[in-house]
C-alpha cells in the first residue's frame, strides 16, 4: 500500500480484506448506505461550498465599506450630520443584502438543476436560513471595517485570514466530529459551521424546520451581537 | 541594476510601513501549523453505532461486545426494534446500524450463514463508507473468533497482512502539512502583490513611477522580489514550526523543497501582479484573485486526491500550477523523491513562471 494518503490507503486495504474474506468465507455482510447512496461527495460539498462563499464573499463586500470611507476622507461628512450610527451600519448592508441574493440565486439553481442536489427540505426554509446568514455574513465584514484602518488591512483579514479556517474547521471537508476537543470549540465559534449543518439538513436529509431551530437560532444571535459590536465600535471612532 | 536597487528600498519600506504585514508574515504560518494539521484529518473514528439484535445469541453478543470495545466506534445501545434504530439515525443520533438477523447463529453453524446488514448515514461520504468498512471487519473478525472457539476449522480463513509504505505510523497530518504549506505560499503570494499594486493605483502614488524612465521589467521586477522574501520567510517558519511541533523534516532535499518554493512564488506572485495590472479597485481585485485561489486550493489536489475528481476536472487540474506544486513538495516530503523523478512538475511548473512572469510585465502599462 502506498500510505502517503492515509484514508486511501486503509480503504483500500479494507475493501481488498473485504472481498478475500467474503469470496472465501461468504461471511460478508450487506452494506446499505442511506440518504446519499452513491457515495456523492458534491451533495456534501454543496452546503459547505455556499458556507464559505457567502461568509467571505459577503464579508469583503463589506469589509471595505466603511474603511474606504475613513481612507478618502468622506466618512467626516457622515459623521458631521446628525445620522445616527445604526443607520448608517444598515444603510451600509442593505444594497450588498440585495446584491447577494443575486448571488444565492444563481448558488441554488446550480445546485438544482446542475448538481442535482435533492433541496428536500422546502426552499422557503432554505432561503431564510440563507438570508440570514447573509446578513449575518455582511455583518461580520462591517464589524472588521470598524476595527481596521486601512483597505488593504481589511482586505487581508476578510480574504486571506477567513479562507482558511472557513475551509477547515467547518466541517466542510473536514468532519468536526474528528477534530480534537479545543478545536471544536474554536469551530463552534464560526458562523460556517451552524450555516453548513443546517443547510446538510434541509438540502440533502431533508428534514423539517423545527429539527434546525438551533442551529437556526444561534445564526441569528451570532448576527445580532455582530450588528451590536460593529455599532459600538463605530461610536469608538466618532473622535 | 542601480534602479532596482533603489527602487527595492522603496519597496521594503513600503511594505514594512504598515504595522500589520511584519506580524501577519511570522503569524500568520506559525498558527496555520499550530492548528490546521490537527484538523486536516480524515480519519475516522467515533462512529455512533446501534446494534439491532434479533438474534439474541452468544454470537450476536459476541459482535455487540466487540463495537463496545472497539476504539473507532461510540457504542450507542442494543435493542431488537429496527424501526426504533432507523429513527435514532434519522434523528443524527446515531451514524449506522449493524442488524443481526434472526437465527444468525444457527445459520452459521451450519454453514450457510444468513447476512448482517450494515446501514450508513453516509451524508458525509467519508465517514459512511469508512465506517461501515470498518463494522465489516469487525463482524467478521468476531464470526471467525466465534467459529475457532467453537472448533470449527471448516472454513480455513486467510490471513492477510497490509504493509503500509512512505507514511507508515498512518498519521494523517503527515500528509497534510506539505499541502497547507503550498496553501499558505497561494494565500500570501496570491493577495499579497496584488493589494500592494491596486493600492497603490488606487491613492495615485504609482504615477510617480510612471513619469520616470523606469522601466516596465525592472519595475515588475522590484515589486516581485519583495514577495519571494517574504514567502521564502514564510515556508521557512512553517517548515521550522513542523519541526518543533510534530517532528516532521523533508524526507528528500532541503534544497530541492526551497527551490520548488521558489519557483512556485514566482508563478503566484506574477499572477498577482496579472490581477492587479487588470483592476483599478481593490474590491474588484481581491475578487477576481479569490476566485482564482479557491480554484486552486479546491482543486490542485490539496485537500481532495485528484484521481477521485470526475474526468472533465481531472484534466482541467493540468492547468493548475498548484497541482504540480503540490505533487512536487508531497513527495519530496514524503517519499523523498528527488528532483530527477519530478522533471516533469518542475517544468510545469518552471514553464508557468515564465509564462505568467511575461504576462506580468506585459499587461502593465505606464499610461492608463
Amino acid at each position: 500500500m502506498d500510505a502517503s494518503n492515509p484514508n486511501t490507503a486503509i480503504q483500500g486495504a479494507a475493501y481488498l480484506q473485504g472481498v478475500i474474506l467474503g469470496e472465501t468465507t461468504g461471511m460478508s455482510p450487506e452494506i446499505r448506505l442511506l440518504f446519499n447512496p452513491q457515495m456523492k461527495s458534491s451533495f456534501n460539498f454543496v452546503p459547505g461550498i455556499m458556507g464559505m462563499l457567502f461568509l467571505i464573499i459577503s464579508a469583503m463586500l463589506t469589509s471595505v465599506a466603511i474603511v474606504r470611507e475613513k481612507e478618502r476622507g468622506s466618512m467626516e461628512v457622515l459623521l458631521v450630520s446628525p445620522v445616527r450610527p445604526i443607520v448608517i451600519i444598515f444603510a451600509k448592508m442593505i444594497p450588498y443584502f440585495f446584491l447577494s441574493c443575486a448571488n444565492l440565486a444563481t448558488v441554488l439553481l446550480l445546485s438544482r438543476y446542475v448538481l442535482k442536489v435533492p433541496l428536500t427540505g422546502g426552499i422557503v426554509s432554505i432561503l431564510g436560513v440563507s438570508l440570514l446568514y447573509i446578513a449575518l455574513s455582511l455583518a461580520f465584514g462591517l464589524f472588521i471595517s470598524t476595527i481596521t484602518r486601512s483597505q488593504v488591512t481589511a482586505l487581508t483579514i476578510s480574504a486571506m485570514g477567513l479562507i482558511m479556517p472557513s475551509v477547515m474547521l467547518t466541517g466542510m471537508l473536514f468532519p468536526i466530529e474528528n477534530l480534537p476537543r479545543i478545536l471544536q470549540y474554536l469551530s463552534c465559534v464560526i458562523p460556517a459551521t451552524w450555516f453548513i449543518d443546517a443547510m446538510r439538513k434541509l438540502m440533502i436529509e431533508g428534514l423539517a424546520f423545527t429539527l434546525i431551530l438551533d442551529d437556526f437560532f444561534i445564526l441569528l444571535g451570532m448576527t445580532v451581537g455582530l450588528i451590536i459590536l460593529a455599532q459600538l465600535r463605530f461610536n469608538d471612532k466618532l473622535d | 541594476m542601480r534602479t532596482l536597487g533603489v527602487l527595492l528600498e522603496k519597496e521594503f519600506r513600503q511594505l514594512f510601513r504598515d504595522p500589520f504585514m511584519p506580524k501577519l508574515i511570522v503569524l500568520f504560518p506559525v498558527l496555520v501549523m499550530l492548528i490546521f494539521p490537527w484538523v486536516a484529518t480524515l480519519e475516522v473514528k467515533n462512529v455512533r453505532v446501534t446494534v439491532v439484535d434479533q438474534d439474541n445469541s452468544s454470537l450476536s453478543r459476541l459482535i455487540s461486545n466487540k463495537i463496545e470495545h472497539s476504539a473507532y466506534f461510540e457504542f450507542q445501545e442494543v435493542t431488537k426494534d429496527y424501526d426504533r434504530a432507523f429513527l435514532r439515525l434519522e434523528e443524527d443520533r446515531t451514524d449506522a446500524i449493524v442488524s443481526i438477523p434472526d437465527k444468525l447463529e444457527e445459520s452459521l453453524l451450519k454453514g450457510s450463514p444468513k447476512k448482517i446488514s450494515i446501514s450508513a448515514n453516509a451524508v458525509n461520504a467519508v465517514k459512511g463508507s469508512v465506517g461501515s468498512q470498518y463494522l465489516t471487519h469487525i463482524t467478521g473478525l468476531a464470526q471467525r473468533e466465534f467459529l475457532q472457539e467453537k472448533g470449527i476449522q471448516g472454513l480455513s480463513v486467510p490471513e492477510v497482512i497490509v504493509s503500509n509504505r512512505y507514511n507508515e505510523t498512518l498519521v494523517y497530518r503527515n500528509y497534510m502539512i506539505p499541502a497547507l504549506i503550498v496553501m499558505l505560499l497561494i494565500l500570501v503570494c496570491g493577495f499579497l502583490p496584488a493589494l500592494n499594486i491596486v493600492n497603490e493605483k488606487e491613492k495615485g502614488t504609482i504615477e510617480q513611477i510612471n513619469v520616470t524612465p523606469v522601466k516596465q521589467s525592472v519595475f515588475m521586477l522590484a515589486k516581485l522580489i519583495p514577495f519571494w522574501v517574504i514567502g521564502l520567510v514564510v515556508v521557512a517558519i512553517s517548515i521550522f514550526t513542523s519541526f518543533i511541533l510534530y517532528g516532521l523534516v523533508p524526507s528528500g532535499s532541503w534544497l530541492e523543497v526551497f527551490l520548488a518554493c521558489m519557483i512556485f512564488i514566482i508563478v503566484m506572485s506574477a499572477l498577482g501582479v496579472v490581477v492587479a495590472n487588470f483592476s483599478s479597485t481593490l474590491i474588484e481585485a481581491i475578487f477576481l484573485m479569490f476566485f482564482v485561489i479557491m480554484i486552486f486550493v479546491l482543486m490542485g489536489g490539496l485537500l481532495t486526491p485528484i484521481e477521485s475528481m470526475p474526468e472533465w476536472a481531472r484534466y482541467f487540474t493540468l492547468i493548475l500550477p498548484s497541482r504540480y506544486f503540490n505533487t512536487i513538495m508531497r513527495a519530496t516530503y514524503l517519499k523523498g523523491a528527488s528532483i530527477l523523478d519530478l522533471r516533469l512538475e518542475y517544468a510545469a511548473l518552471a514553464a508557468f513562471g515564465l509564462i505568467f512572469g511575461l504576462l506580468a510585465a506585459i499587461t502593465y502599462r505606464k499610461r492608463s
